[in-house]
């Protein structure tokens, strides 16, 4: 087994350990804005880890600047929907968990946690 | 190759776990945000499953799945707020 | 300015490669709490005013908290003034302060990292 494929199976194996995390979180956790912080989290990390992992288990150039390309995408696009949820989900109405400081959102100038 | 059926494995864990929280809420924002992890969890078999079947255009798959679920959740974030910004 | 985009190469991957080693610790937190029972956050919302950053800045600083274990941004709010600020929500911070510290250490270091011209 060289390095690359050694590399490859770490890679592969955590991002899988990602996803179980954010399940375990999904399951686990008290309100919607926690779980979109896992999922959000671990939707970008994990499927970086699985797919770097993958090519560099059936290394070439072309499936290599493809994965590039697609884990700069995925980062970007989890985080972005990630927010657009969270802030869809305040925009909504949707409870914190009891004992969330929430104070930053009541302020004057935030009507409502709009925008 | 093991190490890809235990990650496969895993990632199968997420998805059930995603479905399981689509279908038990409670609230919409759980439903959405489940169907997130739903989508990463079919990109990240996507990706394994072609390595293991070593299918050309795995990758590209990726790329347009990675986009479709960018779609997905900002739609889904939006029909949240019942179509308002 | 010459020098500064002559070092941008390595400013940035110094910085991303800091970002990597805060994504690890902070997933220490989030790690301690899902195995055991997932209900050991002290979640809060804070507020990280900005100042009068573009929305480049506050695009890339949106993604990086929340690519961040733990860290969510749930929007941005504009002051009338024209000054703007992210609406955080953080789960493992002790209280307010350092969580806004921690905020305020990832936006100058993006800033650092990142840029031609440092603030503006």
């Amino acid at each position: 087994m060289n390095a690359a494929e050694l590399a490859g199976q770490v890679l592969v194996l955590l991002g899988a350990a990602v996803f179980v995390v954010a399940a375990l979180g999904l399951r686990r956790f008290r309100d919607p804005y926690m779980r979109i912080s896992a999922v959000a989290t671990a939707g970008g990390l994990g499927v970086a880890c699985v797919t770097v992992g993958a090519v560099l288990l059936d290394p070439s150039v072309a499936s290599a600047a493809k994965v590039a390309v697609a884990v700069v995408l995925q980062l970007l696009t989890s985080a972005v929907g990630g927010i657009a949820i969270a802030r869809a989900a305040v925009g909504s109405g949707h409870r914190f968990a009891p004992g969330t400081d929430t104070r930053a959102l009541d302020a004057p100038d935030s009507p409502d946690g709009e925008e | 190759m093991i190490v890809i059926d235990i990650a496969v494995a895993g990632l199968a864990v997420a998805f059930l776990v995603a479905a399981w929280r689509v279908v038990a809420g409670p609230t919409p924002a759980d439903r959405v945000v489940a169907a997130d992890l739903l989508t990463f969890s079919l990109i990240g078999l996507v990706a394994l499953v072609g390595t293991r079947l070593a299918r050309a255009g795995t990758f590209d798959l990726v790329i347009v799945a990675t986009l479709v679920a960018f779609l997905a959740a900002v739609s889904l974030a939006r029909a949240l707020t019942g179509g308002h910004r | 300015m010459i020098l500064r985009a002559l070092t941008l190469p390595i400013r940035a991957v110094v910085f991303l490669l800091w970002f990597a080693g805060q994504v690890v610790l902070s997933s220490a937190a989030v790690l301690a709490d899902v195995l055991v029972s997932g209900r050991r956050s002290t979640p809060r919302v804070v507020r990280l005013d900005l100042a009068d950053a573009g929305d480049h800045h506050v695009t890339a600083l949106g993604v990086l908290v929340t690519l961040t274990p733990g860290t969510l941004v749930l929007g941005v709010v504009e002051q009338p003034g024209g000054t703007r600020s992210v609406l955080v929500h953080s789960m493992y911070h002790r209280d307010e302060t350092t969580a806004v510290a921690d905020l305020r250490d990832l936006d100058d270091r993006l800033v650092r990292g990142l840029t031609l011209g440092g603030r503006p």
